[in-house]
């Protein structure tokens, strides 16, 4: 289902529920519960959780000082208090406008700071319609919440999820290409390696917009937001050692992959081996077979420099052109396992 | 000025331009509709700061269909709400309808996002108002289009595409600190294990990885506004010069990274040899240059000194120092290398014959 289908559904229902609400218990400003769960309903049930409890916490604070301004000047300055709550009120909107892109918290604080100026310069204001205000935001946060979890949920967090499981299965894939290119490189392996630039970068872009709001889902699970956290830090940075592999590739790889066949096989079996493990663990595979299975590249690398020092001492290189390509890929490859190997940490958490 | 400062001017100079834009054409409306109709005044204010926002489109001419086409279906929302209030069943039949509709437009893209839900505030607002008689009302909305529409582009209209240029440049800003503290970091002396220069080579470490990491803050969140700009306004929808410029950013934060990376890990080493250190300098103070002297503007980029950092990067290229293959350091030092080879890539799509 589109998501825009999936959240005209949600919305329509959540403003049935909430008249219902209002009708069933004569509220007396149903509108303002409406108009919330419209507003709350988000594109993930995170982002409505996170957006609810920035709008009811700010209706709050902002209510109470607004009513307080209000109660305050009206007695103490009653020729005065139409200008200066005017001058409030259209405070209140440019901060509103500031504040609508960058921050729902704030902007909550100045609509109701809007509302109470311009109830207070129209009808009136005071305590018994802030109440009002406080339940019928709750009331519409709620419902909006609710449906959110409960109506075609889209949890990002279980969307997360599968999309590393996604991404790992892009980074075996991507794996394989990298080491076929280097060690045969012809120009049909050379075009599906670069044919990665229009998969990884969108692959990212599509993890972080499920990540954003997933935090918020889990509230309550102190240990599994912070796996969650630790993934967000390991695959950003993955991303971002891929990319790098990426462009080194560019151009074709350095005559030394071929010198160096074997040693490269062994780093592609430790980081295919090592993101199955990832892969395995992230699905729930048990632990304790995974502890011994775990591959450093470590080894191989300091080998491989052994090697080319010597290959230079035997027949010195005509410049360092080849070995700076050759090394930079040695480390982000070393880079990407230590990375895998982070992650895999996290995943025993 | 500072970076920071900078950049939150850059990121928010155009949001406080709308905000004191919304806040005029409010004041305006009202005085207007007021010598007009005083019972549209208070709706007809309303649609007017409603409408002010809804500037989403590629250009001018998407952005003024968008108010247009918005202020349209106020008017058809506000027709329907003053109709039909006193109807309940009906009129809370109708606005789940309408919900569902809001919602269900926003599969044809950012355009359809905001729009439609201002629309539907309207009919909410409508209901909590004193209300005027529909025709008034329309007229109202008229006049409150014309006012916004005369505001939004004609009294300093707002183009996004200029904060992309300053993204760039602070990405520049950024970029020339970074490399500053690197220049700063002691060259090794004789005696390198004497406590004043340990102390000195600590000091130099620990602000070098402040910058580095502020570099790496920021850098993360110029990329985002980038997004958010481009995705936010539809830029990229057909704009070869905004896609290159957008595309130049990226490659170049991600070069910086990269450079950035084997700076630090070439610093942290001990083991650095003297003569290699010093080419390095002279690499990272002629790129400095660059930085400092290069111009930014209209999503132009105008290399100035290019040729003398290629040259000594063509020197430093050619490792006139000794290397210890086995040793990690060289492999920092191949990766700085390339990062300012790959660099030097990147900033050859705004080379000219003056550069």
């Amino acid at each position: 289902m589109h998501n825009a289908t999936r959240q005209a559904i949600q919305a329509s229902i959540a403003v049935i529920v909430t008249l219902s609400i209002a009708d069933a218990f004569s509220l007396e400003r149903g509108i303002w519960a409406t108009l919330t769960a419209i507003l709350l309903v988000s594109s993930t049930f995170g982002e409505s959780i996170k957006k609810a409890k920035e709008r009811v916490s700010m209706t709050l604070v902002g209510g109470l000082i607004g009513t307080g301004i209000v109660l305050y000047l009206q007695p103490v300055l009653p020729e005065e208090s139409q200008v200066l709550l005017a001058t409030l009120l259209f405070i209140s909107i440019g901060l509103i406008v500031y504040f609508l892109p960058r921050s729902y918290a704030w902007a909550s604080f100045f609509i109701t700071l809007f509302v109470v100026f311009l109830f207070s310069l129209l009808t009136y204001w005071n305590l018994s319609l802030l109440l009002v205000r406080a339940y019928e935001t709750l009331i519409g946060a709620l419902v909006a919440v609710v449906v959110s979890g409960l109506i075609f949920p889209n949890r990002s967090h279980v969307d997360v999820q599968a999309h590393y499981l996604t991404m790992l299965d892009q980074l075996d894939g991507f794996i394989d290409n990298i080491f076929y290119s280097v060690a045969s490189p012809n120009p049909q392996y050379m075009c599906q390696l670069m044919d990665w630039h229009h998969k990884l970068y969108p692959s990212w872009e599509v993890l972080k917009n499920k990540q954003s709001f997933s935090e918020f889902e889990l509230t309550f699970s102190r240990s599994k937001r912070q796996q969650l956290q630790g993934y967000q830090f390991g695959f950003d940075l993955l991303f971002h050692y891929l990319t790098n592999i990426l462009t080194l590739l560019e151009k074709e790889p350095s005559y030394l992959c071929a010198e160096f066949e074997t040693e490269l096989a062994q780093f592609q079996q430790v980081i295919k081996e090592n993101t199955q493990l990832l892969h395995d663990l992230m699905q729930g595979g048990s632990i304790a077979k995974q502890n011994n299975d775990i591959h450093s590249l470590d080894a191989i690398r300091l080998k491989i420099r052994q090697k080319i020092a010597q290959l230079n001492k035997d027949n010195p290189f005509p410049d360092y052109a080849e070995v700076e390509r050759f090394y930079s890929l040695i480390y982000y490859l070393r880079k990407v396992n230590q990375l895998i190997l982070d992650l895999i940490n996290v995943a025993k958490t | 000025m500072k970076p920071a400062i900078l950049c939150w001017w850059s990121q928010r100079q155009n949001a406080l331009i709308q905000s004191v834009k919304t806040l005029i054409i409010i004041i305006f409306t009202w005085i207007v509709l007021g010598e007009y109709n005083e019972k549209a005044q208070v709706l007809g204010t309303f649609v007017a700061g409603f409408l002010s926002l809804l500037r989403f489109g590629r250009d001018g001419k998407q952005q003024g269909m968008t108010i247009v086409f918005s202020a349209l279906g106020m008017m058809i929302s506000s027709g329907l709400a003053l109709q039909f209030y006193q109807m309940p069943w009906l009129n809370n039949s109708l606005f789940v309808v309408l919900v569902f509709i809001a919602f269900y437009l926003r599969r044809f893209g950012g355009r359809f996002f905001m729009p439609p839900l201002f629309v539907l505030m309207l009919y909410i607002v409508v209901q909590l108002l004193p209300r005027p008689p529909v025709l008034s009302l329309w007229l109202g909305i008229l006049l409150a289009t014309g006012i916004v529409i005369f505001f939004t582009f004609m009294i300093v209209p707002i183009d996004d595409r200029k904060q992309l240029n300053t993204n760039m440049q602070l990405l520049f800003k950024l970029s020339s600190e970074v490399i500053t503290a690197f220049i700063a970091f002691p060259i090794k002396t004789e005696n390198p294990n004497v406590s004043e220069n340990v102390l000195s080579r600590r000091a130099a470490v620990s602000a070098f990885k402040v910058c580095h990491q502020r570099y790496m803050k920021m850098a993360l969140q110029l990329r985002k506004d980038n997004s958010r700009l481009v995705n936010e306004y539809l830029f990229l929808d057909k704009d070869p010069q905004v896609e290159t410029f957008y595309d130049f950013h990226y490659r170049m934060t991600k070069t910086f990274g990269m450079l950035f990376e084997s700076c630090q890990q070439l610093i942290e080493s001990e083991e650095l040899n003297r003569q290699a250190q010093e080419d390095m300098l002279r690499v990272a103070k002629e790129l400095l240059l660059v930085l400092a002297l290069s111009k930014i503007s209209h999503m132009q980029v105008t290399l100035v000194h290019i040729q003398h950092f290629k040259r000594e990067y063509a020197y430093f290229s050619s490792y006139p120092f000794d290397i210890d293959l086995t040793k990690p350091e060289s492999i920092h030092i191949f990766n700085f290398s390339l990062s300012i080879k790959r660099l030097i890539e990147t900033l050859a799509i705004w080379e000219s014959d003056n550069a």
